[in-house]
């Protein structure tokens, strides 16, 4: 479920190549600058956990659930 | 020796049709292309006709992911752009990159982007802006936009000169091919003015009609009944090239006209007394001519900025009678916008690609509402719809907020 609404966020904002919870953000989907910010801000709204868009540039889709997870 | 500067291709996204093709079919159908502006909180404040753009297909040219990013009118300036280079035949896995300029002349960039982050800031909060709104609510996001789509990596600008700004950045772009920066631009404007916050800046001018009670009633310069402009969206990109450019890619039968001279000029003053600006404006006319490999005789046609007020109107015609003498009877006026609305920003990069257009149907587009109305000038205006008018050469008039002058000559190359 939370992976699925992760990748949600991440499709919406074109990236074609394949989503997994491996995927690395910035070095695998190759997400710039804004659109980590994008994604940090859709994570806000989605789960109500604030993760810097600098930070998110070291996850994996992995990370992202886990410190969702965390925060639950 | 300088170097020419050729058109090989001509582009639009606006009101009467969203490719260069369908737009001069719309325009020469006779349709009034104003329709009803309904937008929230504007009553009093904005036209009640505008020039809409409608029926886009974006995702045929541009990525899911740069589309994102993207606010309406750097939308239209990609499009009308691959229309243009579509036109020209242009491979761009042929040509160098780096050596294609991108121009744009832009007046109030992507407003409808800003007036929503403004929006989700005082109601949701500061951490919940679209951070795609850094990066597309300026003039000159287009030019980066376009960039991005395109993989064009040289010399560019962004004008931004009220009504002037499209005419301008042609010019520029014209002047930066000439000195040899670079062989070839994609050159033109974009304007997305029908958005309440926008609207809100350009009433503030008083030159918009905010009266009209019907869509042919919307925009009438140059006749007694004029009562302000309407406004449109939309956008109008050419392709120019160096005469190198043209002979590395064989395309010298691309060829639609060539860009001339161009003269710009300011009052220098705000609310100048009539004779200043008529002085200025003639003195652009000029300029552009003296720039050019035109005569002024041989000048046909006289594309004008018709801003729809007494004194606005009355400077272009004033500055022709003073540039021209009697000779201006042996031309023909005209001022297609009427048709569809004044994209401002973008509105001399339409007249120039009309021009264009114009000269290479052997058609002129006309002043419909002519017939029924007590004209206040006496310039040569084309009547009706249209008529099979051939001429070599154009001079396009651009105007201003605070009294910029504009002027470009433009030629049919055979």
């Amino acid at each position: 479920m939370v992976f699925e609404k992760i990748k949600d966020i991440i499709d919406d904002i074109g990236i074609e190549e394949e989503i997994t919870e491996a995927s690395h953000l910035y070095e695998d989907l190759a997400l710039d600058s804004t659109e980590l910010a994008l994604v940090s801000t859709a994570i806000a709204k989605a789960f109500g956990i604030f993760i810097e868009s600098k930070m998110l540039k070291t996850y994996t889709v992995a990370q992202v659930m886990e410190a969702v997870a965390l925060k639950a | 020796m300088k170097n020419k500067v050729f058109v090989t291709g001509v582009g639009m996204v606006g009101p009467c049709g969203n490719n260069a093709g369908a737009f001069w079919e719309g325009l020469l159908s006779g349709v009034n292309y104003m329709t009803p502006l309904q937008l929230e909180g504007t009553v009093g404040a904005a036209p009640p006709f505008a020039g809409q753009v409608r029926g886009m297909e974006p995702e045929r040219v541009i990525s899911k992911r740069l589309l994102k990013k993207c606010s309406r009118f750097s939308v239209m300036s990609i499009l009308a752009a691959k229309d243009a280079m579509d036109d020209a035949r242009w491979e761009l896995g042929s040509m160098s990159r780096e050596r294609i300029g991108i121009f744009v002349g832009n007046n109030s960039g992507g407003w409808e982007s800003a007036r929503n982050g403004l929006r989700v800031l005082h109601t949701e909060g500061a951490p919940f802006i679209d951070p795609n709104l850094a990066s597309n609510w300026f003039p000159a996001a287009a030019q980066g936009h376009m960039s991005l789509a395109f993989d064009i990596k040289g010399y560019s600008k962004t004008v931004i000169a009220d009504r002037s700004s499209g005419l301008l950045a042609i010019a520029y772009a014209a002047r930066a091919i000439r000195s040899g920066i670079i062989d070839a631009a994609i050159v033109g404007g974009a304007e997305t003015p029908l958005d309440p916050w926008a609207l809100s800046f350009y009433n503030s001018e008083g030159l918009l009609n905010l009266k009209a009670d019907s869509p042919q009633a919307a925009y009438r310069p140059f006749v007694e009944a004029r009562n302000g402009m309407a406004l449109a969206e939309g956008a109008a990109f050419l392709c120019l090239e160096s005469e190198r450019s043209l002979q590395r890619r064989e395309a010298s039968g691309r060829v639609r006209a060539s860009i001339q001279g161009f003269g710009f000029t300011n009052d220098g003053q705000e609310a100048a007394p009539l004779e200043d600006s008529v002085a200025q404006c003639a003195r652009a006319i000029r300029l552009a001519i003296g720039h050019s490999d035109t005569q002024p005789e041989s000048i046909g046609y006289l594309s004008l900025d018709g801003a729809a007020s007494a004194r606005e109107d009355g400077i272009e015609c004033s500055a022709i009678q003073e540039v021209f003498g009697d000779s201006a009877a042996d031309k023909w006026a005209g001022c297609p916008k009427t048709s569809f609305g004044n994209t401002v920003g973008a509105a001399g990069a339409f007249d120039v690609a009309l021009s264009v257009l114009a000269m290479n149907h052997g058609e002129l587009p006309g002043l419909p509402y002519l017939a029924e109305s007590v004209p206040d000038h006496n310039l040569n205006f084309v009547p009706g719809i249209s008529s099979r008018i051939a001429v070599e050469s154009s001079l396009i008039l651009a105007r201003g907020r605070g009294g910029v002058s504009s002027a470009l000559v433009v030629n049919k190359e055979a």
